[in-house]
């Protein structure tokens, strides 16, 4: 089953759709290090160049880490 | 890579050298949010700074007449007075772009749908919610 990051305040109607198209969902929790807005928003965690992620080592540890494909 | 890179994190701009990707200077702070990636040559925007940018790169862009009504989540979840921003609020995925939110909301004039619909992508959107923008999603 293919991953997928998203913020974990997204609604049920669209993560219903993401999981028929066979994703799995893995969220991203709110930070207190950000403001509110932008407080769990995958693009401020995490950065994806081609094969390689970036992300601040607590979203490594609580997040990145845990999923299979990304454990090293 | 397109970024402000006066504020990028050294470790990302050191890959970004490695990899030899081409970098695209903006002075937008928030570049993902900012810009809806269609392909790699295409874009959606609503900053008319970056469309210009964009454009000396060969990229094709849609920029948006005005603002869209795109929300964001406060710490209440309700609505914040903050506005979203058009990157954040769709996402590539495989042959489709997911708009979270209804696209006619912010797309009275299909213009958004057009653009999408020329490059042969499919629109997946969700009839009667309001557009809001979550920072994208990230593919695995």
């Amino acid at each position: 089953m293919k991953t997928i990051l998203i913020d974990g305040r997204m609604r049920e109607r669209e993560k219903e759709m993401l999981q028929k198209m066979e994703y799995h969902l893995v969220e991203i929790p709110k930070s207190t290090q950000t403001y509110a807005e932008i407080s769990s928003h995958v693009d401020i965690f995490v950065c994806k160049i081609n094969n390689t992620f970036f992300s601040p080592k607590s979203i490594f540890d609580t997040v990145l880490g845990q999923i299979e494909l990304l454990k090293r | 890579m397109i970024h402000n890179f006066q504020y990028t994190e050294p470790q990302i701009l050191e890959w970004i050298e490695k990899e030899n990707l081409q970098k695209i200077p903006i002075s937008q702070g928030y570049a993902n949010c900012s810009i809806a990636v269609i392909n790699e040559n295409s874009a959606i925007v609503a900053d008319a700074k970056i469309a210009e940018t964009l454009r000396k790169y060969k990229i094709d862009v849609l920029c948006l007449d005005d603002l869209p009504d795109i929300k964001l989540w406060n710490n209440q979840n309700e609505y914040s007075k903050m506005r979203g921003f058009i990157g954040g609020a769709m996402a590539r995925i495989e042959d489709k772009i997911m708009v979270f939110g209804d696209l006619r909301k912010i797309d009275k004039q299909g213009k958004i749908r057009d653009f999408i619909q020329n490059y042969g992508l499919e629109l997946v959107d969700f009839e009667g919610l309001d557009v809001v923008d979550y920072g994208g999603i990230v593919v695995i």
